[in-house]
């Protein structure tokens, strides 16, 4: 019997949670049942209990949906374009990668039906949906995502699954469910081979699709002609974004779960340090976009863009936008360029700061927009004209994030925050793996 | 009993005027503003145009549903009754002279005469209209290679009236397009020539124009039509059955069809296979 490997069985295991982590479960499902009363009076009274109007047809739901599409792509980040690269300091991030990738895009088309007036008829998007428009392609698109992220979550569970359900400290009723999920695993030759084949092939497949998910969501604004949108630039505009969205994620939950679950000898400061980098990296990608987006724009100065920059440079929407553009990414790239600043807890403080930036970046990006359109309504009335969300849909829009997290939080639960097996491969440990 | 009779006298005094008040609001009636309007449509018919309004509380409303009797004055000033008309939402009635009304009539000028009698809403009330008969035709004829439209204005004996201005029209959906100048005087025959110059879209080619002597004070409104196959024919550009962006999910175009299919296949029978490996897994423990 290997000690080393039964240390990292028992380190890496998944564990019941202690009063803090019910509390936490608990303070998010409060959260979701307030957002499901006001859904519910939402699918009672329809779409009128939120602020949304002529000018406003998308509000809050569909930046909030934008930005559950921006985090899932961190998915095929860390997991498919890193495993690719042949990294392997990224082995203890994958999996936590890969949980926010599922959850995201799971929220992602909840919150679209959420924005649906009718969400009865949703059957109809299928049924009679036309592949000229670019929602089809956006259905058709973020279902392929989520069965391909599942996938990818899930194929290199089945030796972590082998293990628990022999070594994990749970009732016999959830090693029977492990059991299960392993499909047999024994680690043959065989099964490495499909299991290998398999992975890899994903990790391919995930990164067009992923680029598609985000490139046709950008081109919902696109193909719409609104100032601020009419742009060639989007579908890269929204990638770049997409990666700071969720590598800012990934940091911010490896913390707390490092933190949690005491994985300070697999989650390192040199992880902290690799991903601060990134986060830069990214950051400043996302930045020379953003200066493509609004410097030309600004340079010409037509009068229907003038009046849109205006409200986002100096006007109504002057203190979000400087705050997501200084705050989400000025200031992370300034702090991170320092190697103080890539220590777990100053980066995980930015890392919060740059998914929070980019949440209130997406809603930039949606509401100004409808505001200025460039045929305004004739003789509607000037509520009409603002956009300011209800409390019943900034409930609903809360009830989604905790969602979110409520998933992320019940699959740490039950599976393995660090993949088990391939760390015990990378650590020379596969051997007593495979025996035990 | 002096205070008695007073508080009597005071009581009654009360009654009447209260009365008095109510009596006021229930009789109280609007005054209508009417307008009368001879018009001619050559070849058609002739009708007397009412047009009624009233000044309520918010200004100035049509007189919907309003009746009039409409009068006849004869050469001895006695009034023939000719029948009644009510006015439509707008505020406006057509009265519909029959075809030898101003025929055989020794009288140059014709006198007629709207009334509102007994109306619950309106006071009573009449407006007269006066007007002469005149005659208007007009054609097509090509001179020097040009489509022209030629027109000629008579008073009822056939003598040509001069200085009269007219003007020149196409026929559209919602209106009367005008054609060349705003208006253009009669000269000493009675006539006016207007080159058509310009192509002009008809359905088949057809083109329908007008020419309006217009709310003359002598003659009231006369209109000729005049229809020439001298347009271009419009051809309808429909879509309908064609594959476009914007048709129905039916006539996608092919592009859409064949390209975009071809990815999800590209994409979906990997993961079908992807999936299908899952078992395969299962299956394989014994190797």
């Amino acid at each position: 019997m290997s000690t080393d490997f039964d240390q990292l069985v028992y380190d890496l295991a998944p564990r019941k949670f202690s009063w803090k982590g019910n509390l936490w479960v608990a303070i998010l499902v409060v959260i979701i049942l307030v957002g499901s009363y006001s859904y519910v009076q939402q699918v009672r009274q329809g779409l009128v209990i939120t602020d949304m109007r002529d000018y406003a047809l998308w509000g809050v739901y569909i930046s909030n949906f934008v930005f559950f599409v921006a985090i899932s792509l961190v998915g095929s980040l860390i997991t498919a374009i890193l495993r690719l690269s042949g990294i392997k300091w990224s082995t203890p991030l994958t999996r936590i990668a890969e949980i926010i990738a599922v959850a995201a895009i799971i929220m992602a088309g909840v919150t679209i039906i959420i924005d649906m007036g009718r969400p009865d008829r949703m059957l109809n998007l299928f049924m009679h949906g036309r592949l000229q428009s670019p929602i089809i392609w956006d259905v058709i698109v973020i279902t392929t995502y989520l069965v391909i992220s599942v996938l990818l979550l899930y194929y290199p569970l089945l030796p972590d699954f082998s293990i628990l359900k022999r070594h994990a400290p749970e009732s016999a009723r959830v090693r029977k469910w492990y059991s299960g999920l392993s499909l047999n695993w024994v680690g043959n030759s065989e099964q490495r081979r499909i299991y290998s084949r398999s992975i890899k092939a994903l990790s391919i497949l995930i990164i067009p699709v992923a680029f598609a998910i985000h490139t046709v969501t950008a081109w919902l604004f696109e193909t719409t002609y609104r100032p601020g949108w009419d742009s060639t630039n989007f579908g890269p505009y929204f990638i770049a974004g997409a990666f700071v969205a969720g590598a800012g994620a990934v940091v911010a939950v490896m913390y707390v779960l490092r933190k949690t679950y005491r994985l300070e000898n697999y989650i390192t400061d040199f992880h902290f340090n690799k991903m601060g980098k990134t986060l830069v990296l990214l950051c400043l990608i996302y930045l020379y976009f953003n200066i493509n987006e609004y410097l030309i724009p600004t340079y010409k100065s037509t009068e229907e863009e003038a009046v849109h920059l205006q409200s986002l440079f100096t006007g109504q929407y002057a203190t979000l936008f400087w705050t997501a553009i200084i705050g989400g990414l000025v200031l992370p790239v300034i702090i991170l360029l320092f190697p103080q600043g890539r220590k777990p807890l100053p980066l995980f403080l930015v890392s919060i700061a740059v998914v929070v930036g980019a949440w209130w970046k997406r809603y930039i990006i949606v509401v100004p927009t409808l505001s200025h359109p460039f045929l305004p309504i004739q003789g509607v009335p000037e509520s009409w004209r603002h956009y300011s969300p209800t409390w019943m849909e900034w409930s609903i829009t809360f009830a989604t994030l905790a969602a979110a997290l409520l998933i992320i939080t019940l699959l740490v639960r039950f599976l393995p925050i660090i993949p088990i097996h391939e760390t015990s491969e990378e650590r020379g440990l596969v051997d007593a793996a495979q025996t035990k | 009993m002096k205070d008695l009779y007073k508080y009597r006298a005071l009581l009654l005094l009360s009654f009447v005027m209260l009365g008095s008040v109510l009596a006021y609001a229930q009789d109280k009636k609007y005054r209508a503003r009417v307008s009368l309007q001879y018009t001619k449509i050559m070849d058609k018919e002739s009708y007397i145009g009412i047009s009624a309004k009233y000044k309520g509380k918010d200004g100035f409303d049509q007189a919907s549903d309003l009746e009039f009797s409409i009068y006849k004055v004869d050469q001895n000033d006695s009034l023939i009754y000719l029948g009644k008309v009510k006015t439509n939402e707008n505020g406006k009635a057509k009265f519909l002279l029959a075809a030898d009304e101003l025929e055989n009539e020794e009288a140059t000028v014709f006198n007629y005469i709207a009334k509102i009698e007994n109306n619950e809403r309106f006071e009573d009330g009449e407006t007269s209209v006066s007007f002469s008969v005149a005659n208007l035709t007009a054609k097509i004829e090509m001179i020097d290679s040009v489509n022209q439209i030629s027109a000629v204005l008579t008073d009822a004996s056939g003598i040509p009236l001069q200085e009269v201005p007219l003007r020149v029209g196409l026929k559209r959906l919602y209106g009367s397009l005008q054609i060349g100048e705003n208006r253009y005087e009669t000269d000493e025959n009675g006539s006016i020539l207007i080159p058509l110059v310009d192509p002009m879209p008809g359905v088949d080619g057809n083109l329908n124009f007008e020419v309006v002597l217009n709310e003359n004070d002598t003659y009231g409104t006369i209109k000729a039509m005049v229809n020439a196959p001298i347009g271009v024919p419009v051809v309808e550009e429909s879509t309908f059955d064609e594959r476009t962006m914007w048709s129905p999910p039916t006539k996608t175009p092919l592009y859409l069809l064949i390209f975009p299919n071809l990815i999800i296949l590209g994409v979906w029978l990997p993961i079908l296979i992807l999936t299908f490996n899952l078992y395969r897994i299962s299956k394989s423990k014994t190797q």
